[in-house]
């Protein structure tokens, strides 16, 4: 689908997207969560990055920093037990929905900023630790500034064509013929850690080019940021493997002895540094052989 | 004398570092990214050792300590001054809007390095274990809710010399995502 066709259906179109049904329906989840398995996962799939803001000194889960996108500012909600400004009042089944459908109580779609692309295949038993995990956060009762976007990205029922062009599954189902540790590695990398959200590279209406861009890097990252190609090719050129990058996973010291900067400092400090030894050797292995593209 | 000082950290800056001649840097910008590249090199040195691959020894744990001493606190301070980032720098404008936090950072790094020189006896610790402030089991703390306790000189020199090497490590990178662009 063209982006100008795209551009002007979601200007012109939007009276009409408004009714138009994107919700998959949600089964009642009655699976009981783990609260160590939930915040684990939390972490390693950056719910707790994106959505405190570090820098202002706020307090854990009451929103994110606002992203500067090429289309405005989006504010990562406030995700304590706050009834009136967090997620106290939802239930399961909404917290299910927004996480892997990407789409409010109501249906309306949130934006691709948060990340729920790469959480589609989170199952039941995940979703429910997550739940628990969020249930253990004190109330924060304070709202995040209104998101600010130009129109027509100003008009959240305009997403449902962009989900439609451009939501992709994430690559996370197992590949057989490959080792457990690789196919691990593989469900974190694509999945819960969303790697390629900053390293593929976006076409000009904020999709992932999955097809042509995979892992090869990203020069307009919000922010400012410009992440390199993290292809196995390009891995390998720029001198890592299987440890030094499970190393830098852990610590942040890159083969060179410098240390990661940009979104990458913030991704091991908020995240990779509190996950298992198994499970960054496991992504390491996965994407120093990202061998079945 | 002072010519010297320069031409000899110059001549350094050719035979070792040729990313640095190629960046064309002069003056106080190119002391500063000799200064960082000497605690990168020192860190690439080290870091096998920190991780328990090869045979601890004390003695490399000062010596890399006092590496880092040397080039953190307000002897880094010192090669900031304001504005000058112009390219090669890759430093970021906020280094002077936000000069509190940046200078917090830079005498942590020297607290960090005074620890690990008081701590290099104390054997290197459980290398193969995170940095400490993860997975105790403490809840609060993995849903980021963990009371910063502060990092004193004499809490610091307590800990092991593998946790006070990765959390220094924290330490240049977070300095590195606030405060320094990518290439
Ligand atoms: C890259 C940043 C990022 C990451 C990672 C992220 N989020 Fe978000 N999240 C956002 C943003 C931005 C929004 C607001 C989107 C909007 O306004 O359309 C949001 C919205 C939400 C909402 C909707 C809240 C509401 O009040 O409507 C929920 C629930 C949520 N995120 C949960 C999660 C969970 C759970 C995780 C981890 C599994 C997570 N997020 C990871 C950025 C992120
Ligand atoms: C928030 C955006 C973001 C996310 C998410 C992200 N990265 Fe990065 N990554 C970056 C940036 C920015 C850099 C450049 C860092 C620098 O210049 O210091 C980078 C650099 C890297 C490098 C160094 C590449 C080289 O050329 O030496 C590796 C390896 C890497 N990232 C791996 C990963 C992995 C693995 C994941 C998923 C766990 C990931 N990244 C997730 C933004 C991101
Ligand atoms: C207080 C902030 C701060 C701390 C702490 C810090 N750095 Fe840096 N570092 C910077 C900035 C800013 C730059 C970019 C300098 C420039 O380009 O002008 C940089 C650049 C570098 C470079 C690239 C030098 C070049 O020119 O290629 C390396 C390597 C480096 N740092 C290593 C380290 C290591 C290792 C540590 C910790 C032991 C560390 N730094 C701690 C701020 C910091």
């Amino acid at each position: 689908m063209g982006v100008v066709a795209l551009m002007v259906a979601g200007a012109g179109g939007i009276t009409g997207l408004r009714l138009y049904p994107v919700a998959n329906p949600v089964e009642a989840i009655t699976l009981i969560g783990d609260v160590g398995a939930g915040a684990y996962l939390a972490r390693a799939s950056g719910c707790i990055a994106c959505h405190t803001n570090v820098e202002g000194g706020g307090l854990p889960l009451a929103g994110g920093a606002g992203f500067e996108t090429q289309f405005g500012t989006v504010y990562a909600a406030n995700l304590t037990t706050d009834p009136e400004f967090g997620i106290g009042d939802w239930s399961i089944e909404d917290f299910a929905k927004a996480v892997r459908q990407g789409l409010t109580p109501d249906d309306v779609p949130y934006y691709p900023v948060f990340t729920y692309a790469f959480y589609q295949d989170f199952s039941d038993q995940q979703i429910a630790d997550l739940w628990v995990a969020f249930q253990t956060v004190a109330p924060v009762n304070e709202p995040v500034p209104i998101t600010d976007l130009a129109f027509p990205f100003s008009e959240r029922d305009g997403l449902k064509l962009w989900r439609a062009a451009f939501l992709h599954a994430p690559r996370t189902t197992p590949v057989s013929g490959q080792s457990d540790i690789w196919n691990r590695g593989r469900a974190l990398v694509e999945g819960a850690t969303h790697c390629a959200a900053c390293h593929t590279e976006r076409n000009i209406a904020g999709g992932r080019k999955v097809y042509t861009g995979r892992m090869e890097g990203n020069d307009v990252l919000p922010g400012g940021f410009k992440a390199p190609a993290i292809t196995s090719t390009a891995l390998v050129a720029s001198g890592w493997d299987v440890d030094s990058l499970s190393y830098a996973l852990q610590t942040g010291i890159m083969p060179s002895g410098d240390t990661f900067g940009g979104g990458m400092g913030e991704v091991v400090q908020m995240g990779t540094r509190f996950m298992t030894q198994e499970d960054r050797i496991a992504m390491a292995t996965y994407l120093m052989d990202q061998s079945d593209e | 004398m002072k010519f010297r000082t320069f031409t000899f950290a110059a001549s350094i800056a050719v035979l070792a570092t040729t990313a640095v001649a190629h960046k064309g840097a002069t003056g106080v910008l190119l002391e500063r990214m000799n200064g960082m590249l000497a605690m990168g090199k020192a860190t690439k040195a080290i870091a096998p050792m920190m991780r328990g691959l090869e045979d601890y020894d004390a003695d490399r744990t000062t010596d890399y300590a006092a590496v880092l001493q040397t080039h953190s606190g307000d002897a880094m301070l010192a090669l900031f001054p304001e504005g000058m980032n112009a390219a090669p720098s890759v430093a970021k404008d906020v280094i002077w809007t936000n000069w509190e936090d940046f200078s917090v950072l830079s005498s942590q790094l020297e607290t960090y390095a005074m620890a690990l020189g008081l701590a290099a006896q104390n054997g290197l610790g459980d290398a193969g274990a995170s940095d400490g402030s993860m997975m105790d089991g403490d809840m609060a703390d993995m849903m980021g809710g963990a009371v910063v306790e502060e990092k004193t000189l004499q809490t610091l020199a307590s800990l092991s010399v593998s946790t006070l090497f990765a959390q220094s490590a924290q330490v240049c990178s977070a300095c590195h995502t606030k405060f320094r662009a990518e290439d």
